[in-house]
């Protein structure tokens, strides 16, 4: 892995600190080309299928970057991001294919959070659904399209939820991302 | 009103099938004119699908309403899924077209008794989609479907709401429209 796996783009004074100007009003980022390394493969045989009707059908397995996630480099970035340390709480891969979604009340009840989702789907274009919703608790509402190695950043409260939305049967490929959930330090 | 045997299927479940439910000679006028209402697509994380307003009070659907709230079919369906006496009803149209969908849920909100929906469309074939599919559950909990039930045209589907009652209805991937009228009883 580089020194700094994060592009140098996004660690530019100007561009965090536009970064945190977004994250406190929109509480969503989408960081396009966050990654300068190559986007990984998702592994082979490894993953688990996930059957909770009315809460999450997919599929999930280990992190490919857990190295990644648990890099200094990162956690300081987010600190300049966000004004706030976080800790690392939980890694995973997840992949959604035609048919599986997961709803809003997945993460229901969870506090103070940050989700950071590296996209690694390839062909987003051909994908019908599978992009992200949040909902937050004061009411607001946003959708993030998918976006081949972009970093969706979100600043979740309790009582925020987020999920992916139903991948259609009609659709050709799959959502694959790498998620990471933080906690306040 | 016609009369309809209400046989309750337990599993997975309390549920009925009524086949041949309309008279639809007494009541194509109602059916026209509600294929002309607006419908307003929706979407959320559980759904997406096309829908009008409710439509309980609307004069032009005075022989469904009939149908459906006539108050000894009611009686007979409080009967059969042994619910208190069911006072009210409501119902909207709904629209699903191309890649719409309804993903699993068990339909309870306060005060609802039981769930029904009355399939509108003509010539559904399995490979469009568009199926009721039921869910059996351990507690409140969904498990797999173990129940498909095709959207026969002038068919009328009820089942009794509970933490059991979890069901979807099948993306629709054929170039049709399924219309249903669909509601629910009040206790």
């Amino acid at each position: 892995m580089a020194e700094s796996p994060i592009v140098s783009a996004w660690r530019e004074p100007a561009a965090l600190a536009a970064v945190s100007e977004q994250l406190a009003r929109e509480r969503v980022v989408q960081l396009s080309g966050f990654f300068t390394e190559p986007l990984p493969e998702p592994p082979a045989g490894q993953l688990a299928r996930e059957e909770r009707p009315g809460f999450a059908v997919r599929e999930t397995g280990p992190p490919l970057l857990v190295d990644f996630w648990r890099l200094p480099v990162l956690a300081e970035w987010l600190a300049r991001a966000t004004g706030t340390r976080w800790d690392l709480r939980d890694c995973r891969y997840e992949r959604y294919g035609p048919g599986d979604y997961s709803l809003l009340h997945d993460a229901e009840g969870e506090g103070e959070r940050l989700l950071l989702a590296l996209d690694l789907t390839r062909r987003p274009q051909v994908l019908l659904g599978g992009f992200h919703i949040f909902s937050f608790a004061d009411g607001a509402q946003a959708t993030c399209e998918r976006e081949t190695g972009a970093l969706l950043l979100a600043r979740l409260g309790a009582g925020d939820l987020d999920c992916v939305r139903y991948v259609s049967q009609l659709s050709h490929g799959a959502v694959r991302l790498e998620c990471a959930h933080f906690e306040l330090s | 009103m016609r009369s309809h045997n209400i046989e309750v299927i337990p599993e997975p479940f309390p549920h009925v099938v009524v086949r041949d439910f309309l008279d639809l000679d007494a009541v194509a006028g109602e059916l026209e004119w509600l294929a002309g209402q607006e419908f307003e697509p929706g979407e959320a994380d559980l759904f997406s699908h096309s829908s009008t307003r409710e439509l309980g009070a609307a004069s032009q659907l005075a022989g469904l309403r009939g149908a459906l709230g006539d108050p000894a079919w009611r009686s007979r369906v409080a009967a059969a899924f042994d619910t208190p006496p069911l006072r009210s009803l409501d119902l909207a149209a709904y629209v699903y077209v191309q890649g719409d969908f309804l993903l699993p849920h068990d339909d309870r909100v306060e005060g609802r008794q039981v769930a029904w929906s009355l399939h509108l469309t003509r010539g559904l074939r399995e490979q469009d989609g568009g199926a009721l599919e039921l869910f059996d559950t351990a507690g409140d909990v969904a498990g797999r479907v173990v129940k498909r039930i095709a959207p026969e045209f002038n068919s009328l589907v009820l089942f009794r709401v509970s933490p059991q009652s979890w069901h979807q209805v099948v993306e629709v991937v054929g170039e049709v429209q399924r219309l249903t009228v669909t509601g629910w009883y009040h206790g």
